[in-house]
């Protein structure tokens, strides 16, 4: 039997934190139409705001200056575009819309001197796109002109008639460019990743399309960089024929943390929506055991349509009803809470190494969005973010059109200061609500 | 409608929702800390605190018991040190 060990690769330390979880539907999937995607950003000691940048039109020549993560020691100046599109969080007015998770994968592959963090490249691409596949290929030429410093990530990337699931890495010190294979859901499909990479084996194509510099494969339904597969052989990472390759297998191999803490959380989004004696039968993959199946589907077809609200509620899913179900052991507490306020790997007295469950809802999501596109509405209102601050399962989401033009108060960076409470702030007010309810949450909930 | 008109129209309607959010959490919050006083629960109804003093109406704050499977550890780990007698010895004279 072959059993997963906690892995000596050496993998992305950001992975610790298994931050984020991004939810996707495919508009024939959805009961009215829409396409979904949703966005968990999590992560202790951190609120994140919603932003607005208004549209503009910019002068021939015109440099931007990148204000990204961390210390740079030289100015990211890029070139500016001649229009940019007004974005609203993470989706523009164009209802293009991209989140994000982040997996790590293999830590070598890093590059510290690139231009684009993987945030700072959402909000960039959002500004100059009007579709999913424009998108996907913006990225691809930012990152193959400015650089890309990240470790590895998950992005949705939707609009009001497709979403893409796309994965990325990077390719190591002062190499710029990036390793990348994007996938489109089928419209009748769900699909969701939470700090994992999800993307195995994937249509190939005979030759880059010249034109876009990226393979097309799979009558377009499949693009992916021109060395996705030698790149992984000239660094070790594979050696078998081409058609047998797997992205993550080759960029973010899997181990204990990853199944349990990450594709755990998209067995339980998928087990909403789909005959649950089947997916329980993934259920030893989900307990480390790679034996008779080892990975789940990277999309399935719910047994029914998918509403928004039903969409909302998957966020914040603790696995109740599942085998892992967090309110129904000890460990939940005398009042049966699915919170834990302990890391996820943990000793016991006598030195035995113990976890705990992660679920899709968390006390220490920064924000949690809905992102709604419709293409049956005119884009101003068909493109929606049902966004609040904090723990998606403690708050109301409230609808920002990516038409609007500026930001509600309370959802404003200035009033949600990390190091001070506020009832003007968002973060703050439901974070006084649902820190009330953690400790006893079968008796408040 | 103009663009303009159509901006200002929905981040209107995105401002009303949120103010009508952070309106009702503060009151949630507020009802909260009265509801769940002390470890307790005093019964509410629509969000009002029913009668709070002891005299007629009074309506006595709950205080339910730790979850079965919760109690069930607490008792496999302490043994008999929290089951009740079930009579009490005296002294003998």
């Amino acid at each position: 039997m072959k059993r997963l060990i906690l892995s000596a690769i050496a993998l992305s330390a950001t992975v610790a934190s298994f931050a984020c979880t991004n939810l996707i539907v495919g508009k024939k999937a959805s009961i009215d139409g829409s396409v979904i995607c949703t966005y968990n950003c999590d992560g202790f000691g951190f609120a994140s705001p919603l932003t607005y940048s208004a549209p503009g039109r910019h002068a021939e020549g015109e440099l931007i200056q990148l204000r990204g993560w961390g210390p740079s020691s030289e100015k990211r100046l890029i070139s500016q575009v001649p229009y940019t599109f007004g974005v609203v969080g993470l989706m523009n007015e164009n209802q293009v819309s991209i989140v994000e998770t982040t997996w790590g994968g293999r830590n070598e592959l890093r590059d510290p001197e690139g231009y684009f963090d993987y945030f700072t490249l959402m909000g960039i691409v959002l500004q100059r796109v009007t579709t999913a596949r424009e998108a996907i290929s913006c990225i691809h030429n930012l990152v193959q002109e400015y650089g890309y410093n990240s470790t590895g990530e998950s992005f949705a990337v939707c609009d009001k008639n497709e979403a893409w699931i796309m994965e990325i890495i990077g390719k190591g010190k002062g190499n710029k460019g990036a390793i990348w294979v994007a996938r489109r859901v089928p419209d009748d499909c769900i699909c969701a990743y939470a700090n994992s990479s999800r993307i195995q084996r994937f249509p190939q194509a005979k030759k880059v399309d010249k034109k876009l510099g990226y393979y097309v494969a799979d009558e377009g339904n499949c693009l992916y960089c021109a060395d996705a597969i030698s790149f992984a052989r000239e660094q070790g990472y594979y050696d078998g024929p081409d058609a047998d390759f797997s992205f993550r297998e080759a960029y973010g191999p899997m181990d204990f943390g990853t199944i349990r803490y990450c594709e755990a959380r998209v067995w339980s989004f998928f087990r909403h929506h789909y005959d649950t004696t089947e997916i329980d039968k993934y259920l030893p993959y989900i307990d480390g055991d790679m034996s008779e199946i080892d990975h789940l589907p990277l999309w399935i077809k719910p047994v029914k349509p998918v509403s928004v609200r039903d969409i909302m509620n998957d966020m914040r899913d603790h696995y109740e009803g599942t085998a892992l179900d967090m309110t129904a052991d000890i460990s939940a507490g005398p009042w049966a809470s699915p919170y834990r306020n302990q890391p996820v790997n943990f000793k016991s007295s006598d030195g035995t190494d113990m976890y705990r469950e992660r679920p899709i809802g968390c006390q220490q999501s920064g924000m949690t969005m809905v992102c709604q596109m419709r293409d049956w509405l005119p884009d101003a209102v068909g493109g929606v973010t049902y966004f609040n601050m904090d723990d998606a399962s403690m708050v109301a989401y409230v609808p920002a059109y990516c038409g609007i033009n500026r930001v509600p108060e309370p959802f404003r960076r200035e009033n949600n200061s990390m190091n001070e409470f506020s009832t003007e702030s968002a973060f703050w007010m439901n974070n006084f609500v649902a820190n009330m309810i953690y400790p006893r949450y079968s008796a408040m909930i | 409608m103009t663009p303009t008109d159509r901006a200002e129209y929905l981040t209107g309607k995105t401002i009303a929702y949120t103010d009508m959010m952070m309106k009702r959490w503060d009151k949630l919050a507020r009802l909260l800390i009265v509801k769940y006083n002390d470890q307790s629960i005093r019964p509410s109804q629509n969000g009002e605190i029913l009668a709070g003093r002891p005299g007629p109406g009074f309506q006595r704050p709950e205080v339910p018991a730790y979850s079965p499977v919760f109690v069930d550890a607490v008792k496999a780990a302490t043994g008999n040190r929290y089951v009740k007698p079930q009579e009490v010895r005296i002294q003998e004279r």
